[in-house]
């Protein structure tokens, strides 16, 4: 609008058109609402849940000790659906984190072990992530499809851990229950690192350019490449993410339980996976909030905590689950795509109008 | 990701547990070579070559169980030949194929990976006299009855399960006056093994300990897990006693949960079933009441008293036995 | 457009030739600044390789580059980028899920300054206004330029895509913007206003290539039209002094290439 000639105007109109479109008084505040029931639509499910348990499993569920239960189990979870996250926004599905965690606790808790200081052994823990996770995404990035690629490095890496483990868990690992079993302010200590996890994680993610970049290579490599950035190195990047959280996850494990079990959980994938199809983060990559699968894992760890306290069967917490599961989905889908019809008309709408008055009325078509 | 659900990974893992609950084979790599044969092989008797074929050698516990066999049988005059078939049914079939063609061994102990693959190569060898133990029952091969010069043994999940739930009986009546509050951490389900275990724990209680009430049932599963089962439960039973575990890492798990929560496990009764080294220190510390434990080391020295008793005679049928079960307390 | 000055962008007999296939040869394109080629062909006749060629997608067999008078030989399209030649790409190569900014910053994100600038943190207000301002100078002002590319509009779509390469091209003063079928998946609407972007972009000085299948577009847009056909330049030509049958003849092979350039 800097510009008096028309053409400026018109252009300068259809860009704006959503925001000045006579039926457009009316849909702002219905798209704000859909916005906001789209991006906190599972916060509001998470409260509507815990009050709804507060009252079913009462007087059980809705106390402080529990809290501090459902937020202990909600951290592991979390910091694996961490890592399903940081590799699916970067484009891949990274199946090889149980193996990941696996390997590299049993490793550090070998060097543990031996008597080795305790930085010794979450460093030697976090190198295995990592170089897990750099192997996986160079594999990935010459071309090896990511999901056989990482099933691969599953297998190898819980055939690994068994072998240095001798097939029994490394056990007795006690220098570790500070960030474990411990509580601080009546918090567990695993709440604390994987809230410090998520922190750094969220703003590395909105608020850097490697950050934001990764997620751009998740969206759409091709773009990022014709930018004349090196998208390859980003992939890689999510990957070694990926890996380092797994083994934060192995970690954190090791510290809980004392030992270093050389059988890849499955199970904590399976969970973490939830967690992050419950926060609508789509596995096509590139888009999704680590917050949202923070409370995804809240989610499950509320719904798992009170099926036990009223001593449900556990095969029905996964039915819950998976219902609850498509559930998100479907809304997650629905509002998107009303978003997505009450902002802009599909992009090959035909609008045989005389340009200079077509422009401010998109909507209609 | 139906892949990855947990019935296929434990299923995966089913024959070796068909065979012998893997990690319990472990503490016989940690006890042998020491041979504590319990039966001698007669006077008298013949020095045999065995041919051992486990399942895989790549499991650690079963490479234990095949070096603790070679140790025991050296000690008595025996010589042993150990195959690794890889969990390759078919390589399975082409080594015991090779050991009778050629005469390499007189007896054949073997863990079998799909037991009707190797039915011909052990009827070939019931031609010549060789003489078998075999695990599982005579219908895992297609058989359909007792062999001459074949014996099965089998884990007897039933009498499993009746040991586990007689020592949570024992110690409800020890330490809790016959009034346990139990959380039952049972095997996974769908499997036949498990059923057979999950009731007879259930009828052990109900038999001795009528007073008693399962508060709570969830599927045991791995240590950090069982932990957080356990902790969720007693939220909802504070007053919970007992906790019966199905294996070594949810019994611990439970444990680790219980001490969480500061009760001290010696006044509760909390049993498990396999017996590893840090489950059987629990139970030494008073933490855990007891476990019960398939007895490999008391079952080697049956296979191999039993494969020299049907040498003596290859003829004649051969029996059907069960792994012992050892009952271990403070 | 002054036909003296320097070409933009100058090939001279360029060939080039997949296996035994010629797919160009002998072919000498120039476009100056200010100007806008169109480049017609029926399928197969070479525009999408001579694209190719010029965005450095492909190396040519034979022949020069010359950008502002200087020889170039580009390797990749980075090279083609650095020195001032851009694609904007059929299928836009946009992010959807970030927002305007972002998609016209990435790859020269600012950062801020100080501490957190070397822990590579993004100054965002920067992001935006620098959008803004260089949406601004080529007269196109935005919705919020925090909005996601994904709730845009096909034409709106198109102008971010189209914008960013200008400004990529401006910013480094003259520059050549190659566009393929820059309107093909837009309704009428929509196609006007990227038309109006095109001539706005030629009067900031940028040197356009065009390559359409769409001869409307063609007329409505080009200064001077070259048509290819099975490899080989047939007509060069004002559009002012021609008309459309003519091209489509040369398009067809029905009307004999151009006298002075009969091979």
């Amino acid at each position: 609008m800097m510009s008096n000639r028309s053409d400026t105007e018109s252009i300068a109109t259809v860009l704006n058109a959503e925001r000045k479109g006579p039926s457009d008084s009316g849909g702002t505040n219905g798209v704000k609402t859909l916005v906001f029931l789209r991006d906190r639509g599972i916060i509001v499910l998470w409260v509507v849940l815990v009050a709804v348990f507060a009252f079913w499993a009462a007087p059980y569920f809705f106390t402080l000790a529990n809290a501090a239960l459902v937020a202990n189990v909600a951290a592991l979870t979390a910091i694996f659906a961490a890592a399903v996250a940081f590799g699916v926004l970067s484009g891949a599905l990274d199946l090889s984190i149980p193996g990941t965690a696996t390997l590299a606790a049993v490793t550090g808790g070998t060097v543990l072990h031996a008597g080795a200081p305790v930085w010794l052994g979450i460093a030697v823990t976090l190198a295995v992530g990592v170089g897990i996770g750099i192997i996986n995404g160079v594999l990935v990035q010459r071309g090896l499809n990511p999901l056989v690629v990482t099933i691969a490095t599953l297998t190898v890496t819980g055939g690994v851990a068994q072998v240095i483990a001798g097939g029994v868990p490394v056990s007795g690992i006690t220098q570790l229950t500070w960030m474990g079993s411990t509580d601080y302010f009546g918090v567990p200590a695993p709440v604390f690192v994987v809230a410090l996890v998520f922190l750094v994680g969220a703003v590395f993610l909105s608020q850097t350019r490697a950050g934001v970049r990764l997620m751009a290579v998740g969206g759409n490599i091709e773009a990022v490449r014709r930018a004349g950035i090196n998208a390859n190195w980003y992939r890689v990047l999510g990957f070694a993410l990926s890996g380092v959280c797994a083994a934060i996850g192995g970690l954190l494990v090791m510290a809980t339980t004392t030992q270093a079990s050389p059988n890849p959980s499955v199970d904590l994938l399976f969970s973490a996976l939830t967690a992050v199809a419950l926060s609508g983060m789509p596995l096509t990559g590139g888009r999704g909030s680590l917050i949202r699968v923070l409370i995804g894992a809240l989610i499950i760890a509320t719904i798992s905590s009170a099926l036990v306290i009223k001593g449900i069967p556990p095969y029905f917490a996964t039915i819950a689950t998976g219902v609850l599961l498509v559930a998100a989905l479907a809304f997650e889908k629905v509002m998107s795509s009303e978003v997505a019809r009450r902002l802009a008309p599909p992009p090959t709408a035909s609008l045989p109008i005389d340009p200079t008055t077509a422009t401010s009325t998109p909507e209609e078509a | 990701m139906t892949l990855f659900s947990r019935s296929s990974v434990r299923s995966a893992r089913r024959p070796l547990v068909v065979g012998l609950a893997a990690a319990v084979a472990i503490s016989l790599a940690a006890c042998s070579p020491t041979p504590t044969p319990t039966e001698t092989a007669a006077s008298g008797d013949q020095a045999l070559r065995i041919g051992f074929s486990p399942f895989t050698l790549q499991v650690p516990a079963l490479k234990g169980l095949a070096d603790a066999l070679t140790g025991v049988a050296a000690s008595q005059g025996d010589e042993v030949v150990v195959a690794d078939p890889k969990a390759d049914p078919s390589l399975q079939l082409q080594q015991i194929q090779q050991w009778v063609d050629l005469d390499q061994v007189d007896a054949i102990w073997v863990i079998p990976v799909a037991g009707e693959t190797i039915a011909s190569a052990l009827i070939d060898a019931q031609a010549k006299g060789i003489v078998i133990v075999a695990s599982g029952v005579p219908s895992d091969y297609g058989f359909d009855g007792p062999q001459a010069g074949i014996t099965f043994t089998q884990v007897d999940n039933a009498e499993y399960g009746s040991g586990l739930g007689g020592l949570a009986t024992d110690c409800i009546a020890e330490r809790l006056d016959g009034q346990g509050k139990i959380i039952y951490l049972q095997s996974a389900s769908g499997q036949q093994s498990s059923e057979l275990l999950n009731t007879a724990v259930l009828d052990a209680l109900a038999a001795d300990a009528p007073d008693s009430t399962v508060v709570n049932t969830q599927e045991a599963a791995d240590r950090l897990g069982s932990a957080q089962l356990v902790a969720s439960a007693l939220q909802g039973a504070p007053d919970a006693n007992v906790v019966i575990a199905t294996d070594d890492e949810s019994s611990l798990g439970a444990l680790d949960a219980f001490k969480q929560a500061g009760i001290d496990p010696s006044t509760v009764c909390i049993v498990g079933a396999g017996g590893n080294d840090e489950a059987k220190a629990a139970v030494t510390a008073g933490e855990l009441f007891g476990i019960v434990a398939f007895d490999f080391q008391a079952d080697l020295g049956q296979n191999l008293g039993e494969l020299h008793k049907l040498a003596a005679d290859p003829t004649a049928d051969g029996s059907q036995l069960t792994t012992p079960i050892l009952v271990i307390t403070e | 457009m002054e036909p003296n000055s320097v070409p933009a962008l100058r090939l001279s007999g360029i060939g080039l030739n997949y296996g035994f296939v010629k797919a160009l040869s002998g072919v000498d394109f120039e476009v100056h600044h200010g100007e806008i080629v169109a480049v017609l062909g029926d399928n197969g006749a070479g525009k999408s390789t001579l694209l190719k060629v010029l965005s450095g997608a492909h190396r040519a067999s034979e022949g020069t580059i010359q950008v502002e008078g200087s020889d170039h030989d580009f390797k990749s399209p980075r090279d083609a980028a650095d020195a001032g030649v851009q694609m904007v790409y059929q299928d836009l190569a946009l992010v959807d899920a970030a927002d305007i900014a972002t998609n016209l910053t990435l790859g020269r994100e600012p950062l801020r300054r100080g501490p957190l600038g070397w822990l590579g943190f993004l100054d965002k207000k920067a992001m935006r206004r620098e959008s803004l301002r260089e949406l601004e100078s080529l007269g196109v002002t935005t919705a919020p330029v925090s909005r996601p590319v994904e709730m845009l509009s096909g034409g709106q779509r198109q102008v971010v895509a189209l914008a960013r390469s200008a400004v990529r091209v401006t910013a480094r003063g003259h520059g050549v913007l190659l566009l393929d079928e820059p309107t093909a998946a837009l309704g009428y609407a929509q196609t006007r206003q990227v038309e109006e972007l095109i001539r706005r972009m030629r009067g900031l000085d940028i040197a356009v290539v065009l390559v359409t299948h769409n001869l409307q577009l063609c007329f409505e847009l080009a200064d001077r039209v070259v048509v290819l056909n099975r490899g080989r330049k047939v007509a060069d030509v004002l559009t002012k002094d021609t008309d459309m049958d003519s091209v489509v003849g040369w398009i067809t092979g029905a009307r004999a290439p151009q006298a002075d350039l009969v091979a």
